[in-house]
């Protein structure tokens, strides 16, 4: 077993390096946004297994036993449904205590310990606004995972898991000693997942876990705990494309980020032009100082740091290699009047030839091989030529790498009834964004210029992305393109009072925070001469924020609770910077976001019927939105950036857990929502190679356009059925409702419908929002648990859309590029849910 | 448990990613030889042609993309003439790259009067042999350039953009619309230099000196019209000559462009029109009162923007001219007073007798040199007065006014 294990722990390091930063500027990003931040409070699917119900964790709406959360969470998070629609920013996930949000984005970090199940499933996870014993918190709550050493049961626990998801394999080993009597605890967890393609082709996956962590108890008072954790991985990503490339294919989830690339042996495989790697370990030093019986004070260190990126196609003064590029795609052709393209490119896709449908590398290395070429003045040297294959296609690497040091420090102290908790809490984090190239694709050299800005300008300087080495000729592992530092500091001092009594529990808790960033250039851009190199201004936030709460028992089964906060927050660095890689500009009014919120609840918590129904309202005003993408109408990259963007959500949730007969139990779960823009944003739009803004103080009539590319509202229900031996089956049954293509924002502006009136077809065809249909799912899951002698083996399995439904579009957005002579121009992407999809476990307990 | 973690350890460490080898290529296949001259004939004999067989073309790219003046398009050339040879896809080939092109699968065929290698494949047909062989321009002059050297590199020297294109851009960068600036010898020929309202350089001011300029002869049905291959090889920053102050030709079939105006002192359905009856090679300007069967009574004016001969020591007027049937003669004034409008508010001075005229029966003859330096330093104008009575009148036509410095 342990060899098998440390075998696939290996193979699943085949390759080390990282990212996960969706990167901000380029279309791509929204894409990113889709897929890799798919905001479920749920880390993955597999956290859901019968093990993680035997919480070690109280409290009134604790997640494994709230009805709402436990059923939502699982069945839910195949159609992206969010709970009460918020981003993953607004969730706060701490390690030991300490928050680890990214402070670029403001988001959590899952990558960061991905496939350490064994430590972070039994995180401490409240859902909504709470009171919170590390942190103010977010208001879509919390969760912290005790990454400690004595958070591992002592003795062995090794499972594998077989699934047809992202990975295929997952093997666990996870050992820990307990508290022992000499004061140490040590604990090891390590975790290797793998897939050679997963469900969707081409998307391989590697990945290693691992967690060290040694506990020592000096006396009653004082112990200190150090852990590591970390998760390396690669994975070979899909997109979401254009309906027309899954018709073409006959298949809902073709992805064209795929080629054959041939081998010296002479055999093919499948390289995907679209990686992530990821490996950003966390190292925490916590203390703990027990002051008195009723006084304790937590004081921890954080620090993370390591590679994250993506490694992706780039090409110069060539054609687009991406097979869904949109003039391969018959429509375009059609719309041209050209029928005898349009039924080439028809005949090539539905041919299924993968030198059309994939990604040709065959073609690519051959472009590059024929391309030879003098680079003269090259390196910075004038006179000085370099010759050889230039190549027109690379593969490059585009870092985002973090590191973040953080402390924190927790005073917790009970008088009589009052619970008073209080604490600061500083993050640093620098982020070093750059790109290296990763594979010439056959080529000799790659040079650094901007092929945009060659054609743009006549000045050569303009094309530089490097002014300290003009015409670079950059090799494999060279820095090219990019290259600056993200600055972020975080500062926050927040106090809580929690007040119990026999009918009322409140708590009232305020935060000070102060957020400081600015860029750090360390390349002189040819573009933007005076404000790509060093640091640009520092940009200073001060926010507050409060928030209370009150629960009333009606009686210990019964409960009516009722929360509410109102905080200021920051602009985060990510959005108020507009294209920093070539520059410092930010957005012209730099504001901060107000928030405000509130629910209120019925709790129903008997033995055999457990209930909770929610009214939730949060408001979310005076918030950034940035893309970059081709726009059409100017003939150039932009940024197109909206001021002023508001956000409204309200709805009910409802869940329902009832026992009807001996081991048969019901349970049902409602979530309703609203989740609108409120405002009509002021859109300014830049241009990306120059300093020039195209336009500005464009309205944006955004106001009551539906929040896209998530169900608004969703129902479930179930029946579980759990026998007498310790095994279970259980069934639901889920339909997903309301699901809108997020507004492309420029199609909602006076210009877009210029020249139309009201009874145009158009207008409505331009303005209205794309409606999905409503989907359903399918899920069954069972277990059981057997003793043998001193070994505890369980069985788990779950599969998820049952029926194998495979036309539901759970997603998708517009184009931001716009083409208002033909609307039809760049119809938008979508992505289907997987069809049936599995995971099987069993674990071994010793 | 220590060689577990072991193992871990060093798989962490181990950044090994993936390397890949180059796949096994395949190039086109090598066939017979053709020169470009060839292919020319070859489409004199069997007109549009697709290639189907193994057969190559060897020669030296001259010019390419890169300042966005052609799009999806290089100009090739031998040593027995030179072709465009229109690609797929743009990007990849350049000026100085010596290729080979292999031509099965593309097409030989002409839009405009050029000839052009159609469908060339950048990727596939092409393959470079070597880089930085780049052709010298031969150098020339105005007059020596015809629709034989289409597609052929030149350089010309002692040159110059005419006077009142000086403040004139490239081309339309804005509306994306080509442009033509006209160059000028110290002899008076004339060229159209034509460019791309995606040319990276579409938005400059014309260079406003004399010198040298690299060029790639085109045509459109015979009228030529040059490209700068590239914005730095145009070198003039030298003292200008005393060019041209002003050239109407009507080739654009306009009679009122380049601020030219008509004026009828009588009504009458007599006009001013452009026309190229009697087999002219491009449109000249013509009059007559006899119109539906009958004469009327005339006194049309034909007059020029207004002419800025500060810096002219000796400026010289010349145009053609012919007519038939009989009628009164055409008159030649000049005014410096003239505005607008009624030529009769202004002081016209009489100079018909300074130039010759046709003899008629429509046989054009060249004005000779009409001498204006009386008019150094001033602003005029010059205008054509036709009459014609009920009982008679002739056509008169107008061709190449143009006045030298």
């Amino acid at each position: 077993m342990l060899k098998n294990f440390s075998l696939i722990a290996v193979l699943g390091f085949s390759c080390l390096n990282a990212n996960a930063q969706p990167d901000t500027t380029k279309l791509s990003t929204f894409e990113d946004t889709l897929n890799d931040n798919t905001p479920v409070f749920v880390t993955t699917l597999d956290d859901i297994d019968p093990n993680s119900s035997t919480g070690n964790v109280s409290g009134l709406l604790q997640s494994s036993r709230d009805v709402f959360a436990s059923t939502a969470g699982f069945n839910f998070f195949a159609a992206r449904f969010r709970i009460r629609g918020y981003n993953g920013d607004k969730t706060t996930i701490f390690v030991n205590g300490i928050p680890t949000g990214d402070l670029v984005n403001g988001w959590s970090q899952y990558y960061k310990w991905g496939g350490l199940n064994d430590v972070t499933r039994y995180a401490e996870t409240k859902k909504w606004l709470t009171a919170n014993p590390y942190h103010f918190g977010g208001i879509g709550g919390y969760s912290n995972i005790d990454a400690s050493a004595t958070a591992i049961r002592k003795g062995w626990r090794i499972s594998y898991a077989n699934a047809n998801r992202a990975y295929s394999h997952r093997l666990m080993a996870t050992w820990g000693t307990g508290m022992q009597a000499n004061g140490w605890a040590f604990a090891v967890s390590l975790s290797g997942r793998y897939a050679k393609e997963g469900y969707i082709e081409g998307t391989h996956y590697n990945a290693a876990g691992y967690f060290l962590s040694a506990k020592k108890k000096f006396n009653e008072r004082h112990s200190l705990n150090l852990s590591v954790l970390g998760s390396a991985r690669e994975r070979g990503r899909t997109n979401i494309f254009v309906n027309e490339v899954y018709q073409l294919t006959g298949n809902n989830y073709h992805n064209t980020n795929w080629g054959w690339q041939v081998l010296s042996s002479g055999d093919s495989i499948k390289r995907n032009a679209n990686i992530k790697r990821e490996h950003v370990p966390i190292i925490t030093l916590n203390h703990e100082w027990e002051i008195d019986d009723q006084t304790k004070l937590k004081t921890s260190l954080l620090t993370s740091f390591g590679k994250s990126g993506r490694e992706r196609l780039n090409w110069y003064d060539a054609q687009d290699p991406r097979p869904d590029y949109y003039r391969k795609l018959p429509s375009y052709w059609e719309d041209l009047n050209n029928q005898a393209m349009a039924d080439l490119w028809r005949q090539r896709w539905t041919s299924g030839n993968t030198r059309y449908t994939q990604i040709d590398w065959t073609r690519l290395y051959r472009a590059n091989d024929n391309n030879l070429f003098a680079q003269e003045d090259a390196d910075g040297i004038t006179g000085n030529t370099v010759t050889g294959k230039r190549s027109k296609y690379i593969m490059e690497n585009q870092w985002n790498n973090e590191l973040s040091i953080a402390f924190a420090s927790v005073l917790n102290k009970t008088i009589d009834k009052m619970q008073l908790t209080a604490g600061v809490y500083h993050q640093y984090q620098r982020n070093h964004v750059y790109k290296t190239i990763s594979d010439l694709l056959g080529g000799d050299y790659w040079v650094d210029v901007d092929q945009f800005a060659e054609q743009d300008f006549l000045d050569p300087i303009a094309a530089q992305n490097n002014l300290a080495i003009t015409n670079n000729t950059v090799r494999v592992g060279d820095k090219f393109g990019w290259n600056y530092y993200m600055h972020n500091h975080e500062a926050t001092a927040f106090a809580q009072i929690q007040y119990k009594l026999k009918k009322i529990d409140w708590y009232v808790a305020a935060e000070l925070s102060d957020q400081i960033f600015y860029r750090e250039g360390l390349w002189q851009n040819g573009r933007f001469l005076a404000n790509s190199l060093g640091k640009s201004k520092t940009y200073n936030f001060f926010n507050y924020a409060g928030k209370a709460g009150i629960v009333y028992k009606i009686s210990g089964r019964m409960f009516v609770t009722a929360n509410a906060a109102y905080l200021t927050e920051a602009p985060t660095s990510r959005a108020a910077f507009i294209s920093p890689r070539t520059r410092d500009f930010t957005v012209n009014n730099l504001m901060n976001e107000t928030i405000y919120t509130g629910d209120i609840s019925y709790i129903l918590s008997y033995p055999k019927l457990k209930m909770r129904a929610t009214y939730y309202y949060m408001e979310r005003k005076d918030a950034i939105w940035s893309r970059s993408f081709y726009h059409d109408e100017y003939n150039t990259f932009v940024n197109y950036v909206m001021e002023g963007v508001d956000y409204w959500h309200q709805g009910i949730e409802f869940g329902v857990d009832g026992n009807l007969v001996g081991g048969l139990s019901a349970n049902g779960v409602m979530a309703w929502g609203q989740h609108l823009y409120n405002s009509r944003p002021t859109a300014y739009v830049y241009r990306d190679n120059s300093a020039e803004m195209i336009d500005s103080n464009k309205t944006v009539y955004l106001r009551n356009y539906k929040i896209g590319g998530m169900p608004q509202s969703a129902a479930s229900v179930g029946l579980k059925y759990s026998g007498k031996n310790y095994w279970f089956v259980a069934v639901n049954f889920n339909y997903f409702i309301d699901i809108y293509l997020d507004p492309s924002p420029d199609k909602r502006t006076a210009e877009a419908v210029e020249g139309f009136t009201t009874s145009d077809p158009q207008w409505n065809e331009i303005l209205d929002q794309t409606r999905l249909d409503n989907g359903y799912t399918v899920n069954i899951m069972g277990g059981k648990s057997f003793k043998i002698g001193d070994y505890f083996l369980s069985l788990f399995g779950n599969i998820t859309n049952l029926t194998n439904n495979q036309n539901f579009i759970t997603g998708g957005f517009e184009q931001l590029r716009y083409d208002k002579t033909n609307i039809d121009k760049f119809p938008p992407r979508v992505g289907y849910m997987l069809g049936l999809n599995y995971f099987v476990m069993a674990t071994l307990r010793f | 448990m220590k060689k577990l973690l072991y193992i871990f350890g060093i798989a962490a460490i181990a950044m090994s990613c993936r390397k890949y080898d180059t796949p096994p290529l395949t190039y086109p296949d090598s066939g017979s030889f053709i020169t470009i001259d060839s292919l020319r004939q070859l489409y004199q004999t069997q007109g549009p042609t697709v290639f189907t067989q193994d057969l190559d073309l060897y020669g030296v790219v001259t010019m390419d993309e890169n300042d966005g003046n052609i799009y999806k398009s290089v100009y090739l050339q031998d040593n027995t003439g030179a072709i465009n040879v229109r690609m797929l896809n743009g990007g990849g080939v350049y000026e100085g790259d010596s290729v080979r092109i292999a031509l099965k699968g593309c097409y030989l065929n002409q839009f405009g009067g050029v000839q052009q290698l159609d469908s060339v494949d950048a990727d596939w047909n092409i393959v470079k042999i070597a880089v930085q062989k780049s052709i010298t321009p031969e150098v020339t002059t105005i007059d020596q350039i015809t629709t034989a050297k289409e597609s052929e590199l030149i350089k010309l020297e002692n040159v110059q953009f005419v006077s009142w294109h000086l403040d004139k851009t490239y081309a339309d960068k804005d509306n994306l619309q080509s442009g033509d600036v006209l160059l000028e010898d110290i002899n008076g020929n004339t060229l159209v230099v034509r460019t791309s309202g995606y040319a990276s350089f579409a938005d400059q001011q014309v260079a406003q000196g004399n010198g040298s300029i690299v060029l790639i002869v085109s045509h459109f049905n015979g009228q030529l019209q040059m490209l700068i291959r590239s914005y730095s090889e145009i070198n003039m920053n030298g003292p200008r000559f005393n060019g041209l102050v002003l050239s109407k030709d009507f080739n654009d079939g306009e009679v009122t462009s380049g601020g030219w105006s008509t004026y009828d002192v009588i009504a009458s359905p007599a006009a001013w029109e452009t026309s190229s009856a009697g087999g002219a090679p491009n449109p000249y300007v013509q009059i007559s009162n006899y119109v539906g069967g009958s004469n009327y009574n005339t006194d049309s004016w034909l007059i020029s923007p207004s002419i800025d001969l500060s810096g002219s020591t000796s400026p010289i007027l010349t145009f053609d001219n012919a007519y038939n049937y009989n009628g009164p003669a055409l008159e030649l004034y000049v005014s410096t007073d003239y505005v607008s409008g009624d030529p009769n508010a202004a002081l016209w001075t009489n100079i018909t007798s300074s130039a010759n005229w046709s003899g008629g029966s429509w046989a054009f003859v060249t004005s000779g040199d009409v001498d204006l330096s009386a008019y150094t330093g001033s602003n005029v104008h010059i205008a054509f007065r036709y009459q014609g009575s009920t009982t008679d009148g002739s056509t008169w036509e107008l061709d190449n006014i143009i006045i030298k410095g």
